[in-house]
């Protein structure tokens, strides 16, 4: 197995750690997001400084569907913006690292948690690169349920008009909202063709493929005008702890008794497996 | 008399703003304005309209201001402040970013379209807003200079703008930008906070009291937010009455933040707060009349300086009790 996969397996391992010590924390949503996450920061997706968090060139990364920001504050403590023993003051009072993300803690750019806000700030930071000519592109994670919310279409018929090729969409297409499916709630497919009818490159992904998913991401045109890209990313909610997957129960409850035992003996023998 | 139109005079001020720096944009939901079509000819790329889409208007101008652009976005009042609101209060407010909005049709100037065209609840929802700078200008002169005021902060603002355009006072100074309000004319009976269309009512009517041997001083509170708290709270602690005016819903606006600042401040005058009602206005509503139910006419305002009983309460005003 390859090092990002590994990489993955440990995350999730610090993330359901992280949630236990904190008593709180949406892990299956951010469990779902994972390899996606590794594939931008670490998968050569995304040029960011960890020591240089605000370098004016770095690409722009909006975790819209913040209350997955326990994979986020992972994946962030891991290449350095600030140091991995502030994960043990997840949701504390006073601490960086509140239930859902804002930039206080360096790495983050926006306040995110509210749904339905991230691709419109997403296309105006890529709107604001292309007018100075810069080369830097905005990426924007979504949850999938958050393409509920109508200001994402708003959005995405905005950044298809404007042709803002420096705009990276990945959808974590779990088929999960919070309480029920997001076809059962309010119908969401043909979910692609959305996003085609509206003139996006879309790429449809398996979004624990973290090679795939790269791939995906290869050669959006920096600093250019073109079609927006969005990857629908085929994820599972809660991947990597059986009894969480795809179940609606799973959305921010936390494991109890035995299952804690459970959660982290799967965690870790996937970490094993992986190295 | 027509004076100099307060959305003319804001899109000049803009347009001075954005004559040499490719760092302002416009952004509007379809709003059309002279000022804007003359702006989008010199700049085009820095016009945005981005359709009838509020709240994406303001997330994308969140993108750009984060992007280190000053932005205003420009639409009717009452739709680019309810429709939007939580993306001011997350997208602008929570970044502290230069995004300014301008919202036309204040009060009732839009009366006559109906109550979704009515300009009249949005100051409560605006100051509830941390950080956001309110203005609301009397007139074109004051309108134009508060762009600069709100551009120059560094941070989130709003501009009300009105559809009238009255023959305006004189220009601001540097210090009356400074104060937030400034006095237009003094009297020691009683202190007249006004804003909006309503300082030109509160000054005719002032003149008239003052025929009746009532002497009024009057403030033009052309900024809600932050209050005027230094030149208030010294007028507040000269006078036995004090009467606010606003073409504005009674809750959360000019009155709420006076009476507010009386009772931080601890002084005890009569306070008479003039307003629109705590209703939603259906059908068409003349200005006019409305002004003058309500008792913000000049003839209200000059009833209320020139009272007897100061602390009677204007019957419209008391809520109906239901059984």
């Amino acid at each position: 197995m390859g090092a990002l996969q590994q990489k993955a397996a440990a995350l999730r391992l610090q993330v359901m750690e992280t949630a236990l010590a904190a008593g709180k924390g949406h892990v299956p949503p951010a469990f779902s997001w994972m390899e996606i996450g590794v594939a931008l920061f670490h998968g050569g997706v995304l040029r960011l400084r960890p020591d240089d968090p605000t370098w004016g060139a770095r690409d722009r990364f909006i975790l819209s569907k913040g209350h997955g920001c326990l994979t986020l504050y992972a994946l962030l403590a891991d290449l350095g913006f600030f140091p991995s023993s502030e994960l043990a003051t997840f949701t504390r009072d006073g601490s960086r690292l509140a239930g859902h993300p804002d930039p206080l803690l360096p790495g983050v750019e926006v306040v995110s948690g509210s749904l339905g806000h991230g691709l419109g700030l997403a296309a105006g930071l890529a709107l604001s690169a292309r007018h100075d000519g810069a080369d830097w592109i905005t990426a924007t994670v979504l949850g999938d349920g958050e393409c509920h919310e109508g200001s994402i279409w708003e959005a995405a018929a905005f950044a298809s008009h404007h042709r803002l090729g420096n705009l990276l969409t990945i959808v974590d297409r779990n088929r999960l909202g919070a309480t029920t499916s997001t076809e059962r709630s309010s119908a969401l497919e043909p979910f692609a063709d959305r996003w085609r009818t509206l003139g996006w490159d879309v790429r449809e992904v398996d979004g624990h493929d973290i090679a795939a998913l790269q791939e995906a991401c290869d050669g959006l045109p920096r600093g250019r005008s073109g079609p927006p890209r969005v990857l629908i990313a085929e994820t599972i909610k809660g991947k990597g702890v059986s009894f969480m997957e795809s179940s609606e129960s799973w959305h921010h409850r936390m494991p109890r008794g035995s299952e804690i035992d459970e959660a982290r003996s799967q965690l870790v023998h996937a970490l094993e497996g992986a190295t | 008399m027509a004076g100099l139109d307060p959305r003319d005079a804001v899109f000049d001020a803009i347009a001075q703003r954005a004559a040499d720096d490719p760092r302002v944009f416009v952004l509007t939901n379809d709003m059309g304005a002279l000022g804007l079509d003359a702006l989008r000819a010199a700049r085009p790329a820095q016009v945005i309209n981005v359709g009838i889409a509020e709240q994406n208007m303001i997330s994308v101008a969140a993108g750009l201001a984060l992007g280190g652009n000053l932005v205003f976005t420009y639409g009717i009042l009452s739709h680019v402040t309810a429709r939007c609101y939580e993306q001011l209060r997350l997208d602008v407010c929570a970044h502290r970013l230069p995004v300014v909005g301008l919202g036309i049709g204040s009060g009732l100037s839009y009366g006559a379209d109906g109550p979704t065209h009515h300009g009249i609840y949005d100051i409560g929802l605006l100051r509830a807003l941390p950080g956001m700078a309110v203005y609301n200008p009397a007139d074109g002169l004051t309108a134009g200079a508060v762009v600069h005021d709100a551009a120059a902060s560094g941070g989130p603002a709003f501009i009300r703008m009105d559809k009238e355009a009255p023959e305006p006072h004189a220009a601001l100074s540097a210090a009356d930008l400074g104060a937030g309000a400034r006095v237009l004319t003094t009297g020691r009976d009683a202190l007249v906070i006004a804003t909006g269309c309503s300082v030109g009512r509160a000054v005719t009517a002032a003149e008239r009291a003052r025929e009746a041997g009532v002497e009024a001083t009057v403030v033009d509170c052309f900024r809600l937010k932050p209050v005027p708290e230094t030149l208030l709270r010294t007028l507040l602690r000269s006078v036995p009455l004090v009467v606010t005016v606003e073409e504005h819903a009674s809750v959360g606006g000019l009155g709420s933040l006076v009476a507010e600042l009386i009772a931080d401040e601890g002084v005890n005058p009569t306070l008479r707060r003039l307003s629109l009602n705590d209703d939603v206005y259906l059908g068409a509503t003349g200005r006019a009349g409305a002004e003058q139910a309500a008792g913000i006419d000049v003839d209200g305002i000059q009833r209320a300086l020139q009272a007897r009983d100061r602390t009677a309460r204007v019957a419209s005003r008391q809520p109906e009790v239901r059984a």
